[in-house]
């Protein structure tokens, strides 16, 4: 024997069939409408009406995005920075030396004198010790006949 | 028109008598061109007369022997001619050398006068070498006496080497004598103090030549010293003599460089 269900808690008991009645579960689905007979069946969901959109409304945005991010580079920039202007500092002069030249320097017989000294410097040092053409000659002394 | 015919015959008899500008040749290059010439033709013969020799060893037969004696004597010339064209090579360099000492220009002269001397009696007995035991008998006159040629030629070259020296420190000693009585004709130019640095200066100057000169007298001494037993010795002494040469030039480069400071410095005062 089934006995009769409670109600949750909170809600309203269901009607009690009348004694003899076979108790059947309610559906648990809602049964599947079959399409009645001279109805042609739908072809798909209906055209929605589309609205052109409106270009003004991109260009308001563009508009505010541009003013926001502009606020935003001007608060957030800093500000460059300036090299320092150069100041001049005093540099100490070297102490021209005053040296006196004797008579005898502009005279002929020290400026040859002084050329000649050059001169020599640069022949000494250009000397060709090594000279190469004197190298005696290289020969072969053995016949290689034998003895 | 006999005016002009007059000026003529003065203005050429003036050239006529205008000296003749002295025509200098240095010789030495045209003997060392003529050395090298003969270097070549050495060579060449030398290739020959080794094909000759290793064939006439190989197969021994009268043909290549015949052909072996034939280059043998060539080449025996050859070698004659051409130690004989590089020390005439030298003896054109010791004529030209002008600072030689007349005593160390009649030594060395001598000594490869001796050598060309040898040398040509040498070639001439080539002439009468007819097999190749005549050629090695002659051949072996030039091995016994070529240490004694190589000493002659080594110690020519130190010669001619100290002459160029020596020509130098002529010239920085005649320079040095000047600098130092032109210093004390002014020496009142100059403050004390400038005087005690320069005399200072000279001094150190003349302590350099010193170096020199005693580095010359080595060379000297070792040179005399060449006549060597072995070729060996030769050629070691001669290569100390070598570096002997470098730091005598070195000795001299430092006396001039002080030379030219202090006459650099002679021009001031202070």
């Amino acid at each position: 024997m089934d006995e009769p269900q409670q109600s949750p808690p909170g809600m309203p008991n269901a009607p009690t069939p009348p004694p003899g009645m076979p108790i059947t579960p309610p559906p648990t689905t809602a049964p599947i409408m079959q399409p009645t007979a001279g109805t042609p069946p739908p072809t798909g969901i209906p055209a929605y009406p589309k609205k052109p959109f409106d270009m003004r409304f991109l260009l308001i945005g563009l508009i505010i995005l541009a003013l926001v991010g502009g606020g935003i580079f001007a608060l957030t920039r800093t500000p460059p920075q300036e090299a320092p202007a150069p100041t001049a500092t005093p540099t100490p002069s070297p102490t021209p030396v005053q040296r006196v030249k004797v008579p005898l320097a502009t005279e002929s017989a020290y400026l040859d004198l002084s050329q000649a000294v050059a001169s020599l410097s640069a022949s000494i040092n250009n000397l060709q010790l090594n000279n190469t053409t004197l190298i005696p000659p290289t020969i072969e002394l053995s016949l290689g006949f034998p003895n | 028109m006999k005016k002009f015919i007059g000026v003529g015959i003065i203005v050429c008899a003036l050239l006529l008598f205008l000296p003749a500008k002295k025509h200098v040749h240095a010789a030495s290059p045209d003997a060392y061109q003529t050395y090298l010439k003969q270097f070549d033709t050495y060579r060449t013969t030398l290739n020959s007369f080794k094909i000759a020799r290793d064939e006439y060893l190989k197969y021994k037969t009268l043909t290549a022997e015949q052909s072996a004696l034939e280059l043998t004597r060539n080449i025996l010339s050859q070698r004659a001619l051409l130690l004989r064209a590089y020390l005439q090579f030298l003896s054109e360099k010791l004529q030209e050398s002008l600072y030689m000492s007349p005593s160390d220009k009649t030594l060395y002269t001598t000594l490869i006068t001796n050598e060309i001397k040898f040398l040509e009696d040498n070639n001439a007995l080539m002439t009468s070498v007819a097999a190749l035991d005549d050629a090695e008998g002659t051949s072996q006159q030039l091995t016994s006496h070529y240490t004694i040629l190589q000493s002659s030629i080594y110690q020519t070259i130190v010669g001619l080497k100290a002459a160029e020296l020596g020509e130098l420190d002529a010239n920085f000693y005649q320079l040095f004598t000047r600098a130092y009585e032109m210093f004390q004709a002014n020496r009142s130019s100059y403050t004390q103090e400038k005087q005690s640095t320069i005399d200072r200066w000279f001094l150190q100057a003349q302590n350099k030549r010193s170096l020199y000169q005693q580095k010359m007298d080595a060379i000297a001494k070792e040179n005399s010293t060449l006549k060597s037993s072995s070729m060996d010795e030769i050629t070691s002494t001669f290569t100390t003599i070598q570096k002997e040469f470098l730091e005598a030039r070195q000795y001299l480069a430092e006396a001039s460089t002080f030379l030219q400071e202090i006459v650099s410095a002679m021009q001031y005062r202070d």
